[in-house]
Parts: structure tokens; sequence; C-alpha cells
């Protein structure tokens, strides 16, 4: 995929397509605000916990050109983003470890399901 | 790499007077822009972390703090910065499709945009004062203490945003300049693509934001 890769390849983008990815985003919004409004408790978190990257991977893949882009730019972000994951992920198992385990309730889901 | 510089001049006549001995490497300056965007990414990725132990201390405290901000307002500022995300990747594709005009005004319109989100910033942080919601204030200090933390974080985080939204602003401002001059151009847009790469991190970093402070509480 990245061979395909040319100087050109956002002049191959079309206005149409980001007006979509535009929409797409605004949409994804208006979702995660409505759940939020519902007080659909856990459930409205779990949607925002999935929706956010999606719109995230949205503004990255096509209005930052890295679906274009060869595959030394996603491996380096994939490395960025995997070191971030890492520093949060770990510092938070050692802080919920240190207090209560990962039981029903522990550190981690007094945060995200409260 | 010097295939990937995006000079085919022999196509643009109308620039055969650039410098021939002119060497670039649009594909490491494209690099250099990315390496610059993870480190912002670990300033906000940190920053992040503490909110999320800080709301798994103060649960409560976190969701009551929440509740005072304003959901419209949030939801406008996404539309807002979206849009404006949108608007600078067409005018770079307007500006490769060789319709400099249109660039302008898109690239004109990307940066209105964020003056548009600042000044929505201004009125919330104004009346957030107004209530003596600030750091150290009278009334914020008979709050408990984990009200006080979210706050804390929220004039950290969306302040430090705020300000990119700023350096952003006078970024594209300054990449119109040079769309004007002809500095850039068809052929030569690296700067414009990596000034949109930024504005579309300071976009990304408001994807987060929204639900932390303002959606879900």
């Amino acid at each position: 995929m990245y061979e395909s890769e040319s100087p050109e390849h956002a002049a191959h983008v079309n206005y149409g397509m980001y007006v979509l990815i535009w929409i797409a985003l605004l949409i994804l919004t208006q979702f995660t605000v409505t759940a939020a409004q519902l007080h659909l408790g856990a459930m409205g978190i779990i949607i925002a916990v999935i929706v956010t990257p999606v719109k995230a991977l949205l503004v990255l893949y096509f209005f930052m050109h890295l679906g274009y882009e060869r595959l030394m730019f996603k491996g380096m972000f994939a490395f960025a983003v995997s070191t971030l994951i890492i520093a949060i992920g770990f510092t938070f198992w050692t802080w919920c470890s240190d207090r209560g385990g990962w039981g029903r309730h522990s550190c981690l889901t007094r945060g995200v399901l409260s | 790499m010097s295939t990937l510089v995006g000079t085919h001049s022999e196509d643009l006549p109308e620039h055969a007077h650039a410098p021939a001995h002119e060497h670039r490497d649009d594909t490491a300056a494209k690099i250099g822009m990315w390496l610059f965007l993870f480190t912002e990414l670990m300033l906000f990725g940190i920053l992040f972390l503490v909110y999320a132990v800080y709301r798994s201390i103060y649960s409560e405290d976190f969701h009551h703090a929440a509740l005072e901000l304003n959901v419209a307002l949030g939801s406008f500022n996404t539309f807002v910065l979206l849009t404006s995300s949108m608007t600078m990747a067409m005018s770079i594709a307007a500006l490769q499709k060789r319709d400099k005009n249109l660039s302008m005004v898109l690239l004109l319109a990307t940066i209105v945009l964020g003056a548009l989100f600042m000044v929505n910033k201004y009125f919330e942080w104004g009346a957030k004062i107004h209530h003596g919601l600030y750091p150290a204030s009278e009334h914020m200090r008979t709050l408990p203490h984990g009200e006080q933390l979210f706050y804390g974080l929220y004039y950290t985080m969306t302040g430090l945003h705020g300000l990119h939204v700023l350096a952003g602003m006078g970024l594209l401002s300054l990449m119109l300049y040079f769309v004007v001059r002809d500095k850039i151009r068809p052929d030569r847009h690296v700067m414009l693509e990596n000034s949109g790469l930024y504005w579309h991190l300071v976009d990304l970093i408001w994807i987060f934001l929204l639900p932390l402070f303002y959606v879900t509480t």
C-alpha cells in the first residue's frame, strides 16, 4: 500500500470526501453528547471511550493524510502511540495494584465506571 | 527521498525561474514535523494520565464539578474546530489543484474559525471566573479537594490547548502571507502541509478534551 505513495497524493483527495469525513465527525460527536445526556451511566462512558479514538483516527487518516503516507510514517506514529499507551498503562497498573487490585471496586472501575 | 519532494518543475514552466541548485527534502521536513507532534502527544498524554488518576481518586467530586461545565459551548467549539480542520485540509488540496484563491479563502476561514474558538473560550472562562471558579479563589477554597483538582486540570489543559490554538493561528497567518507572496506554491507546499498537521493536532487534542471535561460526567 505504501508503495502507491506519490508526492501528489493529496491532490487525489477530493473536496467531497473531506466533507463526508467532516459530517461523520459531527455525527460521532453528537452521538457521544446525546449518549451522555441520556444518563446511560457506564454505557455513556463506554460509548465515549470507543467513539473518541474513532474520531481521532478519522482525523489522522484523512485530514492528516496518514493513511496515504508511506509505511515509515505509520510505523513512527504506531511507535509514539505505543510508548504513550505503555506509559499510561503501566503507571495505572502500578498505581491500581497498590490500591485494591482489579476487582469490581478497584481504582480503575471507580474511575471509569462511576 | 528526493523523489517525494513534490517538485515537478518540468511540468511547471511558470516556476522555471526557481534556482536550479535548490536542495529540498520535503519528506525529511515532514518527518521532523511528525516527531515534533509526537512530543506534543506526550505532553498532553501525560496530562491525560494525571486527569485519569485524580478522577479515579475523586470520582464523585469530578462528576459534580463536570456538571458545571457548559456542554453546549463545548460541543459548539468541537463543531468549530472540526470545521476548521476540514477547511485546512481543503486549503492544501486547493493549492495542489492550483487554485490559489480558493486555497487562500479556505486558509483564512481556518484562521477565523480558530479565532471563533478562542472567543467562545473567552466567554466560557469569563463565566467561570465571574462565578469565582478560578484557581485559589475564595470560592474555590471552599470546594472539596477533588473539585479544586478538576478545575485546576480544566484550566491547565484547556489553557494549554488554547495556547496551541493561538500558536496555530499565528502559524497559519504566516502561511497565508507566504501563499499570497507565492513563497508557497503548488510545487512547493510542504510548509503549508506541516502547518496543517499542527492545526489538525490541535483539533485532535480537543477531540479528547471534550469527553474528559464536558460530556462524560
